[in-house]
């Protein structure tokens, strides 16, 4: 029997479908004859005595769930999140980059440095990208600080307010749809696949509109029911980031599937797991049986 | 205008230099912090295949409080306890943010319980954010030295400069302000942050530009990135 620590905050036991999601880790780790530890912030030097660590909190290379991700790799015990995985993919520069090395097929994408944001700069690309753009800020999280930029005017006030946070961001081009494929991925292969149905109000999966948060309505979708191509890409831009848990972003196109991010930490808590009951027994198995194979923290 | 003067001018805010050192590009900042141009300079280099110290693992790995002490502690490395709340810290102590808006060149040395309420306010966003914390002893003192290429110009006591070597090697970042915990004679690390050009002594600008005089190279542009 081992033991699993399961690494959360006040936020994420406040919300009810984040509790339940725990609830359903905890018992399936329990049928497995495993133990499970509940870890919060103040306590995390309880990770140590753990035999795996699973991160249930929003992840950042400048937050406590990357010290509990840290001091978990650094004691070798198996991890996810893993710290690689985390400072990948918390960083849209540093993800983008990890998936044009790959060849991963993404919108297009630029990055912008200070010196670069001028007006006219933001012109030629409205003029070779078309309208609008989609600018971001790295460290976005739930679609917080991604936003449409209609004109260069529009452009430019956007992108001065994201460079107050970060001296480089994003720009992409604008792809369209009414739904994302979300990819969740775990040791380079599929864990669950669902569709996230973007509400009519807006572009992003959860938004701010009129002072009401909106969120996408989330559907199962059984691996018969996946586009082979959707499915490519999600197991090529997981590949492309590391050997851990995510959950990639795909929109389906004419002309293909684009990859338009990669998370770690993905949500487990949303439904994602209609059609895949195993979910949490595959990751506990990945941690605790199979000692998360394949992931590497370049930095130990 | 004197030949230190003359070297001084290298140091203009927010530059950035490459040394070319042992096989790696050294990128020296004054601000190697996380989503930095410095930064997202090591990114590039590393995505490109080149060899470059620091690498972006280390940077974040010497800023976040107490990645940084359980690394150097794994090496051997004196550090300061360290404990993460939400409300509480046992004064006397030593209080760095912990969050995405802080920075290990903020802490705040705190005696009593009701300034420490303040602080914690503060660099909690109101309860918002855990923080780190570290406690002092009795007659414990904090000591700011400042690292040029792993060495201590600035403090003569040997442990000193031993352990700043020992943390140069451990997260190889060319420019850096340590905060040690001095007592009854003997230091522990209590954090690692950047430090602005302009607050270098003249000794520490002069070891500076000798190192970035006999190996540096013009820091060149890259190209953004296309697809």
């Amino acid at each position: 029997m081992s033991n699993l620590g399961v690494f959360v905050n006040r936020q994420t036991l406040s919300n009810a479908e984040q509790l339940s999601a725990l609830l359903k880790c905890r018992d399936a780790a329990e049928d497995m004859g495993h133990s499970v530890d509940f870890i919060f912030p103040e306590e995390i030097k309880r990770l140590l005595k753990t035999d795996g660590l699973f991160i249930r909190t929003n992840t950042d290379p400048m937050n406590v769930a990357f010290v509990a991700s840290k001091m978990a790799s650094l004691h070798n015990i198996p991890v996810v999140d893993d710290p690689a995985s985390i400072q990948i993919c918390a960083d849209k520069v540093n993800m983008y980059y990890h998936l044009i090395k790959n060849n991963v097929k993404i919108p297009k994408t630029a990055f912008l440095k200070k010196k670069d944001l001028t007006f006219d700069h933001a012109k030629v690309m409205f003029d070779n990208w078309g309208t609008p753009l989609i600018l971001k800020e790295p460290s976005t999280c739930f679609s917080a600080r991604v936003e449409k930029a209609r004109d260069p005017t529009d452009f430019m006030k956007t992108a001065n307010r994201f460079m107050k946070l970060s001296d480089w961001i994003v720009v992409q081009q604008f792809i369209s749809s009414q739904y994302d494929w979300r990819i969740g991925v775990l040791g380079g292969e599929l864990l669950y696949a669902c569709k996230y149905i973007i509400p009519p109000e807006t572009f992003k999966i959860q938004a701010e509109v009129n002072g009401h948060l909106v969120y996408c309505k989330t559907e199962s979708v059984p691996v018969a029911k996946i586009p082979p191509s959707v499915l490519e890409a999600g197991l090529k831009a997981a590949r492309a980031i590391g050997n851990g848990l995510y959950g990639v972003d795909i929109k389906e196109c004419e002309d293909g599937a684009y990859v338009i991010e990669v998370n770690d930490n993905p949500s487990l808590e949303s439904g994602e797991d209609g059609c895949y009951p195993k979910i949490y027994n595959r990751i506990v198995e990945f941690l605790l049986e199979k000692g998360a194979p394949g992931i590497k923290d370049a930095n130990n | 205008m004197t030949a230190h003067e003359k070297k001084d001018r290298f140091l203009k805010e927010d530059s950035i230099f490459t040394v070319s050192m042992d096989d790696s590009m050294h990128i020296v900042s004054e601000n190697h912090f996380y989503k930095s141009e410095a930064y997202y300079t090591v990114v590039r280099n590393e995505m490109s295949g080149i060899n470059t110290v620091p690498s972006s693992g280390q940077v974040i790995e010497a800023y976040v409080v107490p990645i940084c002490l359980e690394k150097a502690k794994l090496s051997g490395i004196e550090v300061s306890d360290w404990e993460i709340s939400y409300q509480y810290a046992s004064t006397p102590c030593v209080i760095y943010g912990l969050n995405y808006f802080s920075t290990p060149s903020e802490y705040f040395v705190v005696q009593g319980e009701e300034t420490a309420k303040d602080v914690i306010k503060h660099v909690t966003n109101k309860g918002k954010y855990p923080f780190c914390y570290q406690k002092l002893a009795e007659g414990a003192n904090i000591v700011a030295v400042t690292s040029v290429f792993g060495n201590v110009v600035e403090n003569d006591d040997p442990d000193v400069a031993r352990m700043i070597t020992e943390v140069y090697r451990l997260f190889k970042i060319p420019l850096f302000s340590a905060i040690l915990i001095e007592l009854d004679g003997k230091f522990s690390l209590s954090s690692l942050g950047p430090v602005r050009y302009s607050k270098l002594t003249r000794r520490e600008k002069h070891l500076l530009g000798e190192y970035l005089q006999s190996r540096w190279a013009p820091f060149t542009e890259g190209e953004n990135q296309n697809v």
